[in-house]
């Protein structure tokens, strides 16, 4: 696995849905700043910078222009990564293997989306995919399937997608990042637009602009820059085919979702036998409340038709037995390029108790953070707060 | 810098306007011309794991092997399940708003173990159902120029009676 590495400075902006008092740069410089300070280092001690986005928001391809002038890297090498949803968990990783090989001690990784520069954000958007195939059909709404699916083969209600989005608007009301806080009630939620059923606006993230930046560190740097660290223990990358129609869990040739086989992977090279009792806690990306439920049945973190029962129990809330997503989550808060970083993010403050007002109850010894995007693609990442865990 | 003093928040405005034109390659483009200039629907069968792919593809990715053989579908199928859009947004690959209301489905086609996801015709929820009929409705010859939208939507089958 290579040398061990650790998360030594956690910087993020106060993510809102429009930025226009600042450029993309003066932006990510809000969270470099605020990561250097965490760590209390300057750019000197930073070996590489990466940076990271999905760059048809912003409708510029170099993005990491903004590199040199706004980060501390000038003359330092890094590059620029972009995996589409997954890309901040991906900056994450690439980190982890600068430093896991070896080749560097200090690396900084930055992740970032202003979606107040689109006109359309969803114009943008739809610019990601298969042109000659998935975007001509314009072919429904991939999590108004997931929810009507999860509905009639599980037994799940609208009701369940309602009571999750409160859940995650309560620990969004303590997150002092988070964007939106709307102190919801159930029959708000079941009652809000119907944008493609049962597919509610409530449902659904929100158009985010803020950046996200983690410094880490070797073992032998990271013990001289804290005496925290949390320790970047392992992760997982899985991919799957790229167009609809061949990728769907229903049919005559139904997939395995990419999130069970990282679960699987993860869980087995690092001793995880029962999920919710050798985690803690799960910083999910989920673009909608309904992904949450079918997502913690996927990520094996419950049994099949059993994610709606616990959330009934409590089990996922701030207090419960399994917290999901305490931050909020990605219903309250999503600069897209950056919010599978702000998972990662979240899920290390929760393991060095230092999340505040959202810490979880429960005393986190190690958290998982997922990364959604690309087609369907996950990434998972596993913290721990001992390198020997 | 207080934007509180009401001093201008200044935005630098541009639209791009950038054409392309993709190759649909060799697979997917002998899809495209079978279904511009005969009308037929077409999926591949990988011979390995028994998979149908529509268009046509080269590899099944799962097996990593050549597909074989070529099959023609009757254009009917069944909806697994469906969605209707009620939300319009700008689709900049054609310059226009989306339609509203769109109804989606992934259909489980006739003739080979494949799916496809197309439009509905019929996006009345109230008239939808998981296991319907449908079957799909090409534009006409003059209108087909070799996409995948050559098949304007699939509308409900009434009655499927035989003969």
């Amino acid at each position: 696995m290579g040398r061990r590495v650790a998360i030594v400075g956690i910087g993020q902006t106060h993510h809102r849905g429009r930025r226009p008092d600042v450029s993309v740069g003066e932006m990510i410089n809000e969270a470099v700043r605020a990561a250097l300070e965490d760590a209390q280092l300057t750019p000197k001690d930073i070996d590489a910078v990466l940076c990271s986005n999905m760059d048809f928001f912003e409708g510029y391809y170099l993005s990491d222009l903004v590199m040199a002038d706004y980060t501390g890297a000038f003359l330092k090498p890094g590059f620029k990564i972009n995996t589409g949803g997954t890309t901040g968990g991906a900056a994450a990783e690439v980190a982890w293997h600068h430093i896991a090989s070896g080749l560097f001690d200090t690396v900084m990784t930055i992740a970032y989306q202003k979606q107040d520069e689109p006109i359309s954000s969803q114009s943008a958007l739809m610019t990601i995919s298969d042109p000659i195939y998935d975007r001509m059909t314009r072919s429904g709404n991939v999590f108004a399937y997931m929810a009507e699916q999860y509905m009639h083969e599980k037994g799940a209600t609208e009701e369940h997608a309602a009571i999750d989005r409160v859940k995650s608007d309560q620990n969004a009301l303590r997150n002092p990042h988070a964007h939106l806080k709307l102190n919801l009630t159930v029959e708000e939620v079941m009652n809000s637009r119907m944008l493609a059923y049962p597919l509610r606006l409530l449902h659904m993230c929100p158009q985010s602009c803020g950046a996200c930046v983690l410094i880490m560190a070797s073992e032998e740097r990271a013990r001289k820059i804290t005496n925290n660290p949390v320790w970047y223990k392992d992760q997982v990358t899985v991919f799957q085919e790229c167009w609809h129609s061949t990728s769907e869990p229903l049919g005559p040739n139904p997939v395995e979702s990419t999130k069970t086989v990282a679960a699987r992977k993860l869980f087995a090279r690092n001793g995880i036998t029962k999920p919710r009792r050798d985690i803690q806690c799960l910083e999910m990306y989920e673009p909608a409340s309904w992904c949450e439920l079918v997502w913690l049945e996927d990520f094996l973190i419950c049994d099949k038709a059993e994610a709606w029962k616990l959330l009934e129990k409590g089990v996922w809330h701030l207090e419960g037995e399994f917290p999901v997503n305490p931050s909020g989550g990605v219903v309250a808060t999503n600069p897209i390029g950056a919010t599978a970083m702000v998972r990662v993010a979240e899920a290390a403050l929760q393991v060095r108790g230092d999340a505040g007002e959202h810490q979880v109850t429960r005393q986190v010894r190690r958290a998982i953070a997922s990364s959604y995007g690309g087609f369907n693609w996950t990434i998972l990442h596993l913290l721990c707060g001992s390198p020997d865990d | 810098m207080d934007s509180d003093k009401g001093e201008e928040l200044l935005m630098v405005r541009a639209t791009y306007d950038v054409p392309y034109h993709w190759s649909a390659g060799q697979y997917v483009g002998k899809f495209f011309e079978e279904l511009r200039d005969n009308g037929r629907i077409y999926a591949n069968l990988c011979p390995k794991c028994g998979r149908g792919l529509i268009p046509p593809r080269p590899w099944c990715a799962r097996c990593n092997v050549r597909m074989g053989e070529w099959v023609e579908l009757n254009g009917r199928g069944t909806v697994l399940v469906f969605s209707v859009a009620q939300q319009s947004f700008w689709d900049s690959g054609r310059g226009e708003m989306t339609p509203v209301p769109a109804a989606g489905a992934i259909i489980q086609l006739d003739g080979a173990p494949v799916l496809l996801r197309h439009a509905l015709q019929e996006t009345d929820p109230e008239k939808l159902r998981m296991g319907m009929r449908v079957e799909a409705v090409l534009k006409p010859r003059e209108q087909r120029i070799g996409t995948l939208n050559d098949i304007l939507h699939f509308r409900t089958i009434e009655d499927e009676g035989h003969g």
